[in-house]
């Protein structure tokens, strides 16, 4: 039993970064634009709010500067592959390559250096359910805040007029464009939102599991966001049981040694990735004999006005 | 110690690399180094890094290239060989690419490998430092310090120099204590700070209240400091570098290495013109291992009888590949004799000695 909650407890604060960058993956997707920068974004937010946490010791203040410099350095994607119409995938890569040497750059002076990770806040009565109750209701205000995102983004998108049309662009830019809404507005928008998630997500990294910088720190949890936006078929709600469910692969990896069960590491580490692809793989055969599509139809297209295929 | 993990993180910033301070035409002869990770990693890096400046007082001007992808590394190692008297690499994946740069060379230049096991007859020796001597003493100081009898480890990769360690750190503990057992939870990377933390966690969950690492990410300290009571208080130990920054009121000790004698008798030969390969592998009498600064809570009996032991140690009353020259039982129970493992069989360990309750890990 304890090793069960412990086991949750790890699960939900290893899959919190993933679920709000794979969140800000699921909106600017939704929107058709394919963003391969997370991973460097995250870093950027992880440097941001150490550096704003290290001097001021408000951890709100980190995350919303963490939000602030993801969604600029976004602006830059958004620049290169909605404005210049770049390649999405080359212009998302070299945002990675770009996020990591930025934070390396600017974090190269902050090794060493910590502070007190936040705290946690147990949520009265809930944090008592069995089992659950100390996994989701009593960790850190930035796990209760990615719940939080994780509905509203499920709202916005699936239950108001804004959130159709962010959906529509990523499905049929042109008619949105012939009903005189701006696509160029809306996936930039939209990208710049997620790419704040996203910065959020990183933040996590190094204000609440890791207090201390060190180049690299997300060691390549960007990916596994990528990876994630698919495995939750680009839907918010999907995205949350899914972020769990890799934290859960991710915490396993190492309690399944205390087991004393003896398996291979590479095994346990390609689990997400390996899940990843059993599921894209069921779920689009499932939908091509109902002949319904999963992904945004227009999702990585550059948009051209008056462009017909 | 191997980091396999800097090459990915290189990969990603190679093209960050820089070269540092142009060396001068001294009448000494000079360095080019190369490090795998950032000069300021806080671990394995940095104190290669702090060894070479040291030398700055004696005369011997340097130069590096950091973050250097392992794939990428010979023409690194090259072109610093047109410039300087010595070349070191300091990452065990660069030992093929400096054999590659040495064999090409024509010049003088001399190639230092720094872990590894090939060398080349006037040209390129290889050099390691026996940190489990460090990690024995910190057992010794675990096995006092533990209330629960329970010794926790995150470990990196399960190579013979790590398994080493971590057997040399349960010889030491059940020196002053028979009944420690030793868990080790693997993160199977060098460098992986979530699941780093994650994996300290874990064996704190099993009840070891001496946390150990054997990575360069301070989530041990950072813990034990968090999570201390005065009911249930908990230990954490460094690795490579001090790491009491990050939990000063619970930090024990660590073992860490010092390449500033090291690397100073290496440029004296060569500057005397003496230099010639021989496999140095110094220890604790060398200075070259040491334990880093005592945590201020440490209680001096057991600072003392470490200390006592260090001290023993240097004057000769245990050989340098001690403890493992002394004799132990194996996990499984086999008896090895005092004597029957020596220099290479530290260095290819691949077993368990008895008190270490984790399986040795499957590949």
């Amino acid at each position: 039993m304890e090793f069960l909650v412990q086991l949750l407890i790890a699960a939900v604060e290893m899959g919190t970064p993933l679920l709000l960058a794979t969140l800000g993956g699921v909106i600017s997707e939704r929107a058709g634009v394919i963003n391969l920068g997370m991973e460097g974004l995250m870093l950027v937010g992880a440097l941001t709010a150490f550096v704003v946490m290290l001097h001021t010791g408000s951890p709100i203040l980190a995350v919303a500067l963490a939000a602030i410099a993801g969604g600029l350095v976004t602006m830059l994607h958004g620049l290169v592959c909605l404005m210049l119409r770049a390649n999405q995938i080359a212009s998302g890569l070299a945002l990675t390559l770009f996020g990591t040497g930025l934070s390396g750059l600017f974090g190269s002076s902050l090794v060493g250096k910590t502070f007190n990770p936040i705290e946690d806040i147990p949520i009265p009565f809930l944090h008592k359910i069995p089992l659950i109750g100390e996994a989701f209701f009593n960790q850190d205000i930035l796990v209760y805040f990615s719940y939080f995102c994780a509905v509203l983004t499920w709202w916005v998108l699936f239950r108001t007029r804004l959130g159709l049309n962010i959906r529509s662009m990523g499905e049929a830019p042109e008619v949105c464009d012939s009903l005189g809404l701006s696509v160029l507005a809306y996936r930039f928008w939209s990208l710049v939102v997620g790419g704040g998630l996203i910065g959020i997500g990183g933040a996590y990294f190094s204000i609440a599991m890791n207090p201390y910088w060190v180049d690299f720190i997300t060691a390549g949890r960007g990916w596994i966001a990528v990876a994630l936006v698919i495995f939750a078929l680009w839907h918010p709600l999907k995205a949350m049981a899914g972020a769990y469910l890799f934290g859960l692969a991710l915490a396993l990896e190492l309690r399944l040694q205390t087991l004393g069960l003896n398996v291979s590491p590479y095994i346990l580490k390609m689990m997400p990735y390996f899940l990843t692809i059993l599921v894209l793989t069921v779920v689009t055969i499932k939908n091509a004999r109902r002949d319904i599509k999963v992904m945004p139809a227009a999702l990585g297209q550059v948009f051209f006005r008056g462009l017909k295929n | 110690m191997h980091k396999i993990h800097r090459f990915f993180l290189a990969a990603f910033a190679a093209t960050f690399f820089l070269f540092g301070s142009q060396a001068s035409m001294a009448s000494k002869p000079s360095i080019g180094f190369v490090l795998v990770g950032p000069h300021n990693d806080g671990g394995w890096s940095m104190r290669h890094y702090q060894g070479f400046k040291s030398l700055e007082k004696h005369g011997y001007e340097s130069e590096y290239a950091e973050m250097v992808p392992e794939a990428d590394s010979e023409r690194v190692f090259r072109k610093l060989a047109r410039k300087h008297d010595v070349v070191f690499g300091t990452s065990f994946g660069y030992m093929d690419p400096m054999v590659a740069a040495a064999s090409k060379d024509k010049s003088n230049t001399i190639f230092m490998h720094g872990t590894g096991y090939k060398v080349i007859d006037g040209k390129l020796d290889n050099y390691n430092c026996r940190l489990y001597q460090a990690r024995y003493l910190t057992g010794v100081a675990a096995g006092m310090l533990t209330k629960t009898n329970k010794i926790g480890f995150v470990g990196s990769h399960p190579i013979p120099e790590i398994v080493s360690n971590i057997n040399a750190a349960t010889l030491g503990a059940q020196s002053v204590n028979p009944n420690i057992e030793v868990n080790v939870i693997w993160i199977n990377s060098w460098f992986d700070p979530p699941k780093d933390m994650d994996a300290a966690k874990t064996v704190k969950e099993w009840g070891a209240d001496v946390l150990f690492t054997t990575t360069d990410s301070p989530n041990v300290v950072t813990l034990a400091q968090k999570e201390s009571t005065p009911a249930k208080p908990l230990w954490s130990m460094g690795n490579d570098a001090p790491m009491n920054s990050f939990g000063p009121d619970r930090y024990a000790t660590g073992a860490m290495f010092n390449w500033n004698l090291f690397y100073k008798s290496v440029m004296d030969s060569v500057a005397a013109g003496t230099w010639k390969v021989n496999r140095s592998f110094w220890g604790l009498k060398e200075n070259c291992v040491g334990l880093s600064p005592w945590g201020p809570n440490v209680p001096g009996e057991v600072v003392n009888k470490v200390e006592t032991v260090k001290m023993n140690w240097i004057n000769d009353e245990m050989d340098d590949d001690f403890p493992f020259s002394a004799g132990f039982t194996k996990q499984d129970g086999t008896v090895v004799k005092a004597g029957e493992v020596g220099r290479q069989g530290i260095e290819t360990m691949q077993y368990w000695v008895k008190g270490v309750i984790s399986d040795f890990p499957v590949k």
